[in-house]
């Protein structure tokens, strides 16, 4: 057998931190390797009448944080946001205490649960415009209904076409969600809750002092995936209301998609994915000190 | 081991040799980027099967060649040509637009065709040269594209929708004002359900550049004001005359209530539908590139394609009642990448395209691009008089390099002023500040 202490330099025995270097380049190459251009790009503008970039500084993002309009983007992203993790935690939590458990039938439900996601986004986006079409669109009658206006069209309105886009994001947020948290169900030992029932406690009680505590860790992951997604998702958006009426539904991602696309502002709009990735990572950060926390309690 | 890494090195040579081999024998492609847009109607079908037909006529000329299609969306074609530029991904021949050629000189990523132009026979460019996207492509001694047709825009109108309204399919609105009285007495409820079932005028302000370039700009210019001031760069659509031109737009929803309020959103392909479902008793904004629709319809006889006799049986067309040069024309033009390696080659496809006889079935052309084109008797009648008045009438839009911006912000801001029902003063001037923040010079 040989010796390890042999094969290995003995500056690296003596400090085994060296060990890390294979994994930390494998971060440089696959996570700082294509971020880095991205950021430098930001820092950028181009020189008219070359395909050349020049260094510009923080001058795009001075210009992006001093303008109204992206302010208005930021607070979108930030609605829409906590719209679909607001509407999209409770449903989830009802469709995964229906399909918990082995029950007959729940595995096939799973799968059928799995459709929104499995959809390609601008397929579905592209039916739920459909949706709320004010002629056809069984979606648009329903709000026409809701805010008691019949000749509303949803993708017109500054509020109701948010809300269409928030629909549609749970819709697909949902199914996701809900398989994390069957999972974390799964993992509650049916004893705590006959005991709670013996001491009397209602089903609001047992969910809120044993299924959310114990499936806390499960939510935060879940929820990190799907406020990832709703943070990057410019497709579905562009798709459905093209960021409009007016800029009503134009949150950062999309923004960023037409600074880039449509009006070829590449370094404009490598500024606003630098500034969604840093937002992107502040809320990695908040979820998991709520998962450290769910991991501690219980 | 040393004779498994030789064998490992001589198979990868031998790979490296067939892999050149093969490349070498395979015919040199000339990329042809066009607009397409699968969903979008049958002109852009007819389109590509002009196309195929042009490659065809090239590939007897040139067998050594074989040419490949490469398809864009009609709005995207531009920005693809500049950021693949900047990627240093080339194309050979490319559509282009002319209200984005300052963007493509301030890019560079279209080359400048003058010393092909050089060589044509004397007359040759005067003859494509009238058109005000000629214009557009041209600074100085430079020419970055060349218009394969011209496309103009009128107001459509029913003739038996005008009877029914005791108003005369002969004598079309000249006015504003008289265009707005015809949209109330054309504007009904056929069925009595309390319901709006034909519009007097249909418009366009979605986030479209159509909103821009058909709409806001014409009625800007009529009032006297103007998109952007070339010499210091500064956007000045919120001018008095900007304010006047989205009061009228948002009073034609709002108060005359003679558009629909569709007219927001969507696609300015929209107001076309609108017409054809019957929904429209005029519609703004009526490009050329629609007519051959009229034609399948019945709606016109011997029009499109133009014949001798052919005439106008259920609708009429008139000028834009703006003021003359307060109109928008353009055209797909065709282009050079800088990045294409055969040039030659490429001016070479341009030319067959440009032919007479070939532009004449280009379905997406419009008018005719070629001046002496016009003279021919299938254009001697009224209906093709207005369209030639309406062409030469027009104006391209602002040289800005930073047109889609412009486009987007007034699309914008007058999407706030109509639905949200915004100051109209107040929200122009946020957006052309937003503008000339950006992009103005110091």
């Amino acid at each position: 057998m040989r010796n390890p202490k042999r094969s290995l330099p003995a500056r690296v025995v003596a400090s085994p931190q060296w060990l890390f270097l294979p994994a930390l380049l494998f971060l440089a190459l696959f996570w700082v390797a294509p971020i880095g251009p991205g950021i430098l790009i930001s820092c950028q503008e181009p020189v008219a009448g070359t395909a050349m970039l020049e260094w510009a500084g923080l001058a795009n993002y001075r210009l992006l944080l001093t303008e109204k309009t992206f302010r208005t983007n930021a607070a979108l992203t930030l609605w829409y946001l906590l719209g679909v993790v607001g509407f999209s935690t409770p449903v989830a939590y009802l469709a995964a205490l229906a399909i918990a458990g082995r029950k007959r039938g729940t595995g096939a439900i799973r799968a059928l649960f799995l459709l929104p996601w499995v959809v390609p986004p601008v397929v579905s986006a592209l039916i739920f415009r459909g949706l709320a079409d004010p002629q056809v669109g069984p979606l648009a009658a329903f709000y026409q209904w809701l805010s008691g206006n019949p000749d509303l069209i949803p993708l017109h309105h500054p509020f109701w076409a948010m809300v269409h886009v928030i629909v549609h994001s749970v819709w697909r947020s949902v199914p996701v969600l809900t398989l994390f948290l069957a999972a974390g169900l799964t993992t509650v030992p049916d004893e705590l809750y006959e005991a709670a029932e013996v001491d009397g406690a209602g089903a609001w009680q047992r969910f809120r002092l044993i299924t959310l505590p114990l499936t806390r860790s499960h939510l935060a992951t879940g929820l990190l995936l799907i406020s990832a997604f709703t943070l990057q998702d410019a497709e579905t958006i562009y798709a459905m209301t093209g960021g409009g009426p007016g800029h009503d539904t134009e949150v950062l991602a999309v923004r960023l998609f037409r600074e880039a696309f449509a009006q070829g502002q590449l370094h404009v709009a490598a500024a606003i994915g630098t500034l969604l990735l840093a937002a992107g990572v502040a809320l990695m950060a908040f979820y998991l000190i709520l998962f450290r926390r769910a991991e501690s309690a219980s | 081991m040393v004779r498994r890494k030789l064998l490992i090195l001589i198979a990868a040579a031998g790979a490296a040799v067939l892999a050149d081999g093969c490349r070498s024998r395979r015919p040199p492609v000339l990329r042809v980027a066009h607009i397409y847009e699968p969903l979008a109607g049958p002109v852009y079908a007819a389109g590509l099967r002009w196309l195929e037909g042009i490659a065809e006529q090239f590939r007897q000329n040139h067998p050594d060649f074989t040419v490949r299609f490469e398809q864009v969306q009609w709005n995207k074609i531009d920005s693809k040509s500049m950021t693949d530029f900047r990627a240093g991904v080339g194309h050979d021949v490319v559509m282009s637009s002319p209200q984005m050629m300052p963007q493509h000189f301030l890019t560079g990523d279209l080359l400048d065709l003058s010393p092909f132009l050089r060589h044509w026979p004397p007359g040759a460019v005067e003859d494509f040269a009238w058109s005000p996207s000629w214009r557009a492509c041209t600074s100085g001694p430079v020419c970055l594209g060349i218009p394969t047709g011209v496309h103009a825009r009128v107001v459509i109108y029913r003739r038996d929708y005008f009877q029914d309204a005791g108003l005369d399919p002969d004598r079309p609105p000249a006015t504003l004002d008289a265009l707005l009285e015809a949209a109330k007495k054309l504007t009904r409820d056929t069925n009595g359900d309390g319901k709006t079932d034909v519009w007097g005028l249909g418009l366009y302000m979605g986030p479209e550049r159509a909103t821009i370039e058909l709409y806001f700009a014409p009625l800007l210019w009529h009032f006297g004001g103007d998109l952007w001031d070339p010499v210091t760069q500064q956007a000045s659509f919120a001018d008095a005359a900007g304010v006047r031109a989205a009061e009228w737009l948002r009073d034609c929803v709002h108060v005359h209530k003679v558009t629909p309020p569709t007219a927001m959103g969507g696609k300015y392909d929209g107001v076309f539908e609108a017409f054809m479902r019957g929904e429209l008793a005029m519609a703004w904004g009526w490009g050329n590139y629609w007519n051959v629709e009229l034609e399948a319809k019945g709606w016109t006889r011997g029009l499109h394609p133009a014949a001798p006799g052919g005439q106008a049986v259920k609708v009429g067309v008139m000028l834009t009642p703006t003021r003359e040069g307060a109109q928008f024309s353009n055209c797909w033009t065709v282009s050079i990448h800088k990045l294409c390696p055969h040039p030659d080659k490429a001016f070479a496809f341009i030319e067959t395209m440009l032919k007479p006889e070939n532009l004449d079935h280009y379905a997406d052309a419009g008018l005719p691009a070629r001046r002496s084109m016009w003279e021919r008797p299938q254009f001697d009648n009224d209906w093709y008089r207005t369209w030639r008045q309406a062409a030469e009438r027009g104006r391209p839009m602002p040289p800005t390099p930073h047109f889609n911006h412009l486009a987007d912000s007034v699309a914008v801001a007058l999407q706030e002023i109509v639905l949200k029902q915004a100051d109209p003063a107040q929200t122009l001037q946020r957006y052309q500040d937003e503008f000339n923040r950006r992009y103005a010079k110091p």
